[in-house]
C-alpha cells in the first residue's frame, strides 16, 4: 500500500469510488470514509471474510485439543516474526564481520557466497530437522520399516554441496575479475596486497 | 472536529463503529508517539525491503496458493468422504459444499493433484518466508490501529499469518512423521487451510490494487541486470527503510536466493513422486527402498506395526466376497480364477507415489461372482484388529467397477510380501493409496 503514507487513515485499495455520484451520497460516503477508514467495499469484504473465518472457527473449536490448535496458531504468528526473524538477523550481522577491514573493496565480496548456501541450508534444516535429527523415528519406522538415521549425512551433503558450489562460483569470479581487471593484477604483484586482502576476507 | 453537522441515519453505524478506535487514537496520540513512530520506523535498515519486491513474492503467492487450495480440496474429494466411515472432517458443514465422485481414470490422477500438492508445498515455503521478512515492519506499525478499517485489516492478517504457519507446520510435519500434538492432523489441515483462505482472500481483496501499482514501480527486467553497486532504495512507500544501511545484496541477488532454495528444495524432494529426480531427493521423506527385489518399494504400515497375528495370513484365510450371496475363497483358488495385470500408482497423501505391476483378480470378476451389480460401492475390510485407522475404507462405484481394479495377489511377478499386504490388497486407479486396503479380509459390495 504504497498510499497509506500520504492518506493517513485510508486502508486498502480503491473502493467506492465517489467520482459521478450525486453530492448527497458523496458527502455520505466521504463520512463512512472518514469515520470507518476505507469504502463500504472494504467493509463488505472484511464482513465476508471474517464471517467465514467464524464459521470455521466455531468447526474447529468443537473437533478436540482446540487450547492445543489455539497455541499453535499463536506459534506460527511469532514464529518467523519474534523467533526466526531475530534469529537470522543476529546471524547475519555476524556476517557483517566477514568485511575486509582495509579501504580497499574486495575484487569480489565475499559475504553473498557465504550469505546464499547459509540461508539455504538454514530453510532445508527448518524444512526437515524431524527427520534430520531422527525426532519421528519410531513412527517413520512403523510406516515405512526403515530408520531416519540416513537423513543427518544427507543433510550434510546437501549443505556441503551447497557451500562448495558457492566457493566454486567464487573461485572463477575471482578468476575473471583479475582477468578482466590487468592493471589491479600488475599492481598486486608489485605491492603484493591480494594476499592481505584475502586474510581480511577470511 | 468538532463544528461538524450532526451525522444522517445511515451513518450512525459507521460512527458507532468508529468509536473504540477513536478512544484507541486519543490514547495513543501525541508527541511521544509520533517519536516512538519515527524511533521504530528507523529500526528497519534494509535498502531492498518495500512494496516492490513485497509484490514480486505476493505475485508468486497469488499463483501458488490458490493451486495449493484447489489440490488440497481435490484430495478430500479424492478420499470420497461421503461414503462410510471414509471422512476424516465429518464436522465439515457447508465446507463440503464442492464435493464430487472422484473420478478413477486416468490412473495417475490423484499422484499428479496430491504430488503437486505437496511438492508445491515445499517450494513455496522459501517464498513465504521472504514475503514474511519483508513486511516484518508492518507488525510493528505505530499507532498499532489507525482506524476501524485498519482494525479489521489487522485481525484478517491474523488469520494470514497464522494459517499459513499452522498449514505449514501441521504439512510438512505430516509428510515426516512427526506428530508433536494431540489434535487429529485432517482436523486442522483441513478447517486451518479455509480459515487462512478466508484470511488470504481478504488481503488479496484490499491488496491487490497495492500490488498492481506496485509492480508497476519498477521494471523486472531492469532489476535482473541491477548489480549490487547500483542497487538504490525503491522511492516511496510504507515498507521503504526511512534509514537506509547501504545494499549489501540487490533485488535481483535476492530473488535469486529465493528462486535458488526452492529449486533446492524441489531438486531435494520431488524425486519421491517423479522417478527421474529419484537421485538428488536426498531431504525427501519418502522414495527410499531397501533392494532391488519385486516388493523393495515403498511400504506405508508395516505387517508388524498392523498388530496382525502372522497365522491368519497362512493357509487358513479365506476371502470373504458377499453381494447377492457369499463367497468364501482360498488363495490357491484366487489364484486359479482369470488373473489381469495393470500397472498402477499407489499415490499417498503424503505426495510420495510409486508405480508397480500388479497381477491379481479384477473387482468387477469378483462382484459378478457374488452375484453383485458391477459399479456397486465396496467395503473392503483388513485383518487388521478392529480400532486401527486404516482397518476399512468405501470404494465408490467407478472405482470398484474399473476393469483395472484388483484384489492384487501379485506385484512385479512375486507373491505380495507381508509388507505390502499379503495374502491379497486392494489397488484402484486414480484412488489415494490409503484406500487401496491391505491384508483384506472381506469385499462387500454394498447394494445401491
Amino acid at each position: 500500500m504504497t498510499a497509506d503514507g500520504e492518506h493517513g487513515d485510508q486502508v486498502g485499495g480503491n473502493f467506492g469510488g465517489e467520482v459521478g455520484r450525486p453530492p448527497a451520497r458523496r458527502a455520505g460516503l466521504a463520512l463512512f470514509r472518514r469515520r470507518y477508514g476505507g469504502g463500504p467495499g472494504h467493509l463488505l469484504t472484511m464482513v465476508a471474510g471474517l464471517s467465514l473465518a467464524g464459521y470455521v472457527i466455531s468447526i474447529l473449536a468443537g473437533v478436540g485439543h482446540p487450547l492445543e490448535i489455539l497455541l499453535w496458531v499463536a506459534g506460527a504468528i511469532v514464529a518467523h516474526d519474534l523467533v526466526l526473524f531475530p534469529l537470522y538477523t543476529a546471524l547475519d550481522r555476524l556476517s557483517h564481520r566477514l568485511r575486509p577491514r582495509s579501504g580497499r573493496p574486495p575484487l569480489v565480496p565475499l559475504r553473498n557466497h557465504v550469505r546464499a548456501p547459509l540461508v539455504i541450508s538454514g530453510i532445508l534444516l527448518l524444512m526437515s530437522f524431524p527427520l534430520v535429527f531422527g525426532l519421528s523415528q519410531r513412527t517413520y519406522l512403523r510406516a515405512t520399516g526403515l530408520s531416519t538415521s540416513v537423513y543427518a549425512g544427507n543433510f550434510a551433503v546437501v549443505a556441503g554441496s551447497l557451500f562448495a558450489g558457492s566457493a566454486l562460483i567464487y573461485a572463477l569470479r575471482f578468476v575473471l575479475a583479475r582477468r578482466n581487471r590487468p592493471q589491479f593484477v600488475a599492481d598486486d604483484r608489485e605491492k603484493g596486497p591480494d594476499d592481505a586482502h584475502q586474510r581480511a576476507e577470511g | 472536529m468538532s463544528d461538524r453537522p450532526a451525522p444522517a441515519p445511515a451513518n450512525r453505524l459507521a460512527l458507532r463503529l468508529a468509536r473504540p478506535v477513536a478512544l484507541i487514537r486519543r490514547v495513543v496520540s501525541g508527541p511521544e508517539i509520533d517519536a516512538l513512530a519515527a524511533k521504530t520506523q528507523r529500526l528497519w535498515r534494509s535498502p531492498i525491503r518495500g512494496p516492490w519486491i513485497t509484490s514480486v513474492f505476493g505475485s508468486l503467492l497469488l499463483v501458488g496458493i490458490p493451486i495449493m487450495f484447489v489440490t488440497g480440496l481435490l484430495s478430500y474429494v479424492a478420499y470420497d468422504p461421503r461414503l462410510a466411515g471414509n471422512d476424516n472432517t465429518p464436522q465439515h458443514g457447508i465446507l463440503g459444499f464442492y464435493l464430487f465422485n472422484w473420478v478413477s481414470s486416468p490412473s495417475w490422477v490423484y499422484r499428479i493433484s496430491q504430488g503437486i500438492h505437496v511438492s508445491l508445498g515445499l517450494v513455496l515455503l522459501p517464498i513465504i518466508l521472504a514475503k514474511l521478512w519483508s513486511v516484518i515492519p508492518k507488525l510493528f506499525e505505530v499507532p498499532p490501529v489507525r482506524s476501524v478499517a485498519h482494525a479489521l485489516e489487522r485481525v484478517s492478517l491474523v488469520l494470514l499469518v497464522g494459517g499459513i504457519g499452522l498449514e505449514l507446520a501441521t504439512g510438512i510435519a505430516d509428510i515426516e512423521y512427526f506428530y508433536p500434538w494431540k489434535f487429529d492432523f485432517y482436523d486442522v489441515h483441513f478447517y486451518g487451510a479455509w480459515a487462512f483462505m478466508s484470511g488470504f482472500l481478504i488481503h488479496v481483496w484490499v491488496k491487490f490494487p497495492a500490488m498492481v501499482k506496485a509492480l508497476r514501480s519498477r521494471s523486472l527486467r531492469r532489476e535482473l541486470s541491477t548489480s549490487l553497486a547500483d542497487t538504490r532504495p525503491e522511492t516511496s512507500g510504507e515498507l521503504v527503510a526511512r534509514a537506509p544501511a547501504p545494499a549489501t545484496i540487490s533485488r535481483r541477488g535476492l530473488i535469486g536466493l529465493v528462486m535458488g532454495a526452492s529449486a533446492t528444495v524441489f531438486f531435494t524432494t520431488a524425486g519421491e513422486t517423479i522417478r527421474s529426480l529419484h537421485g538428488t531427493a536426498l531431504l525427501a521423506p519418502r522414495g527410499r527402498r531397501k533392494g532391488r527385489d519385486p516388493n523393495d518399494f515403498e511400504v506405508n504400515i508395516t505387517f508388524e506395526t498392523s498388530r496382525i497375528d502372522p497365522r491368519v495370513t497362512g493357509a487358513r484365510w479365506r476371502l470373504e466376497v458377499e453381494g447377492q450371496r457369499r463367497v468364501k475363497l482360498s488363495r490357491a483358488q484366487l489364484l486359479s480364477m482369470p488373473q489381469t495385470t495393470a500397472e498402477l500408482p499407489i499415490a499417498c497423501v503424503e505426495g510420495w507415489s510409486t508405480v508397480q505391476t500388479w497381477t491379481g483378480v479384477a473387482l468387477v470378476d469378483l462382484a459378478r461372482l457374488a452375484g453383485a451389480k458391477v459399479g456397486s460401492d465396496l467395503l473392503a475390510v483388513s485383518l487388521e484388529p478392529p480400532g486401527s485407522p486404516y482397518r476399512s475404507a468405501t470404494l465408490a462405484g467407478n472405482q470398484a467397477g474399473n476393469p483395472a481394479a484388483l484384489l492384487a495377489l501379485k506385484v512385479n511377478g512375486a507373491d505380495l510380501s507381508p509388507d505390502h499386504g499379503f495374502p491379497a490388497r486392494i489397488i484402484v486407479p486414480g484412488a489415494p493409496g490409503v484406500h487401496c486396503t491391505k491384508w483384506v479380509q472381506q469385499l462387500r459390495f454394498l447394494p445401491s
